[in-house]
């Protein structure tokens, strides 16, 4: 008995240039993954981790093959579709937290809410919420430059939280953190897949990151492969 | 946190720079709105009239008088369909620096041929061609002096001596004309050529120059050239050409010096609006991290147009208002002394519109089209620059 996977890719394709043989990023990629999996995507700098990402978000088109997300295929999606794709079914996390830097940490946070109909209160409350999970309520009338990296990450999670979508794709979160604080993000990521039942794709370097996940594959010259947990 | 409210942290993130590019709106649409204003002035039609009338003049220059008898002879030109005749007068009100603006006509045809420029009353009119020493007063000159209709004023002129060796005028304020048009000049006052002509002991019997206005149909420059064509065997002949140019010789006189600060304002006006213009390109273009980032939240490119377009637009049309009002003030404070080489400077309902236009031109051409290309970069690329 197989539930419908929550992400599908069906032997994606990607290169950049059509001519040129050596631009093919990756070919004949299929990857899985279920509702409420935390998946680690690990491989050298340049095997197209970050292009897979975007591919699932719906930021870049694969050049030829599938990506399903919750059963609906999006290669076919227009600009309005991929939108609403983004600000209710997927949310970034990204390695430089990307905040905006004029907003403090609750304008951030709330930012996608913006988005969304939600009345002045109730946004309020889901911003609270998603700081208190994050653990960084004590930090909302903070501006960006005034938080430590860990901190601006917790924000830039509790963004992607905020709008409550059961995806979350994370591009070397912890890329710019020091061990300790890592294991603080790592620990938050993995309590969103447990209790709120996020399915999780993190691209690492960090193999004590990919820890964390309940599945690791690697990307290498086009290929990805399981890695086999009990090794 | 609403578009509102993340427009205003966005201004507020950049605030010194935000003012600045403000600042240089502001003195930017004050330079326009003074520009604009000068302009209008200067190149008004003030009616169809004014376009066709046409100044007769020695051809030696126009302070040399011509003939009285030449305006019976213009009348004798088939082109010519109306004509009137009148010399400068001048003198001054109390003391020398109160130079008047005094010119002698022949009332009857000199009121046919302006009097609808005037905007003059029938009983003013009439008053006025009833007594020889009754004169009229533009709105301007009767305000500079506090005058008012029925006053005697005396005026001085030194230059004309009258027969009974006096230097003293004394006429009787037969009405105050407003001017058609705010383009008109309201800083003259007229007296009747008679009174001059029959108290003076020297230059009798010459005019300053002569005002026609062609036969229906017939082109207002060829009636001038036959105007001149006729006098060619005469001692004293003419040149003819339009009042418009007739009155800009004769402001280029003294309005030459204003023209070279005209001139330095408009260039002043160029390089402000080409520094408001590319710094509010390249502020835009640095915030492709930004639009890369609300990209993948969610917000359509459009959404992400409409905040970066807005926050320009609201710049630019506040502080471009905002200098025209100031431009407004400072006009209302000089339209006085300017009144007799700019008559009328103001911020029209026109200058207006033109200038709110020219801020969404600036505003499209600044932000508009940077933004577009912006929003329209892939977004995977705007967020892998870091
Ligand atoms: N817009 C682009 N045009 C051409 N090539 C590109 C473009 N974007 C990425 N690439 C190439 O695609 C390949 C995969 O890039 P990608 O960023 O996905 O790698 P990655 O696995 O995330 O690497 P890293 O670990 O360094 O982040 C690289 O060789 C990169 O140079
Ligand atoms: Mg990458």
């Amino acid at each position: 008995m197989t539930k419908t996977p929550i992400i599908e890719v069906v032997d994606g394709c990607k290169m950049y240039s059509k001519s040129r043989n050596d631009a093919v990023v990756f070919e004949h990629l299929n990857l899985s993954i279920q509702q409420g999996e935390f998946v680690a995507l690990m491989g050298p700098s340049g095997s197209g981790k970050t292009t897979l990402l975007h591919s699932i978000g719906g930021l870049e088109k694969l050049t030829s093959g599938q990506i399903l997300i919750g059963g609906q295929q999006i290669d076919h999606f227009n600009e309005r579709q991929l939108a609403r794709l983004r600000s209710q079914t997927i949310g970034f996390i990204f390695q430089f937290y990307n905040l905006m830097p004029m907003l403090n940490a609750a304008g951030n946070i709330e930012l996608p809410l913006m988005l969304t109909k939600l009345g002045q209160k109730e946004r309020r409350r889901r911003v609270d919420e998603a700081a208190e999970m994050v653990g960084i309520r004590h930090r909302l009338k903070h501006r960006p430059n005034e938080l430590s990296g860990g901190e601006q990450q917790r924000v830039a999670i509790a963004r992607a939280l905020v709008s409550d979508p059961p995806i979350l794709l994370c591009d070397e979160p912890t890329g710019d953190l020091d061990r300790a604080t890592a294991t603080e993000v790592m620990k938050i990521l993995q309590l969103l897949g447990k209790e709120l039942g996020k399915s999780i794709v993190m691209v690492t370097h960090d193999p004590s990151a990919a820890d964390y996940a309940d599945q690791t594959y690697t990307f290498n010259k086009g290929e990805i492969s399981k890695m086999d947990r009990a090794a | 946190m609403n578009s509102s409210k993340f427009i205003a942290l966005n201004f507020k993130s950049a605030w010194l720079r935000n003012l600045l590019l403000m600042s240089s709106i502001v003195i930017a649409y004050v330079l326009f709105g003074i520009l604009s204003a000068f302009q209008q002035s200067y190149g008004a039609t003030s009616s169809d009239d004014d376009a066709s009338r046409m100044i007769t003049a020695n051809k030696i220059n126009f302070t040399q008088p011509l003939p009285l008898s030449h305006f019976h002879e213009v009348q004798k030109i088939p082109a010519v369909r109306e004509q009137t005749y009148a010399a400068w007068f001048g003198g001054y009100y109390q003391e020398p620096r109160n130079s008047l603006h005094a010119i002698a006509v022949e009332p009857q045809s000199y009121l046919k041929v302006y009097g609808k420029d005037l905007h003059l009353s029938d009983s003013a009119q009439k008053s006025f061609l009833d007594d020889r020493s009754a004169i009229l007063v533009g709105k301007s000159m009767a305000e500079q002096y506090g005058w008012h209709v029925g006053d005697q004023i005396s005026i001085l002129n030194k230059r004309i001596t009258r027969a009974d060796g006096a230097h003293n005028w004394v006429f009787r304020i037969a009405g105050i004309f407003e001017g058609a048009t705010e383009q008109i000049d309201t800083s003259f006052l007229y007296i009747h050529y008679r009174r001059l002509n029959e108290a003076r002991d020297q230059n009798v019997d010459t005019i300053g120059w002569i005002v026609t206005k062609p036969e229906v149909g017939e082109n207002p420059s060829a009636m001038g050239q036959a105007i001149d064509q006729h006098f060619k065997s005469f001692t004293d002949r003419t040149t003819t050409e339009s009042e418009r140019s007739f009155s800009q010789a004769f402001v280029a006189q003294f309005g030459n010096l204003a023209l070279v600060t005209l001139l330095v304002l408009a260039a002043a006006l160029m390089s402000l609006i080409m520094i408001v213009g590319s710094t509010t390109a390249l502020s835009v273009q640095q915030r492709a991290r930004e639009v890369g980032i609300l990209k993948a939240l969610g917000f359509t490119r459009q959404q992400v147009l409409q905040l970066i377009v807005t926050e320009s637009f609201s710049l630019t049309i506040i502080s471009g208002c905002f200098g025209l009002a100031i431009a407004a003030g400072l006009l209302e404070s000089m339209a006085e002394s300017f009144a007799s080489i700019a008559p009328g400077i103001a911020i029209t309902a026109e200058i207006f519109v033109a200038g709110v236009l020219s801020m969404i031109a600036l505003a499209s051409l600044a932000s508009v089209i940077p933004a577009l290309k912006v929003v329209n970069a892939d977004t995977a690329t705007l967020l892998r620059r870091s």
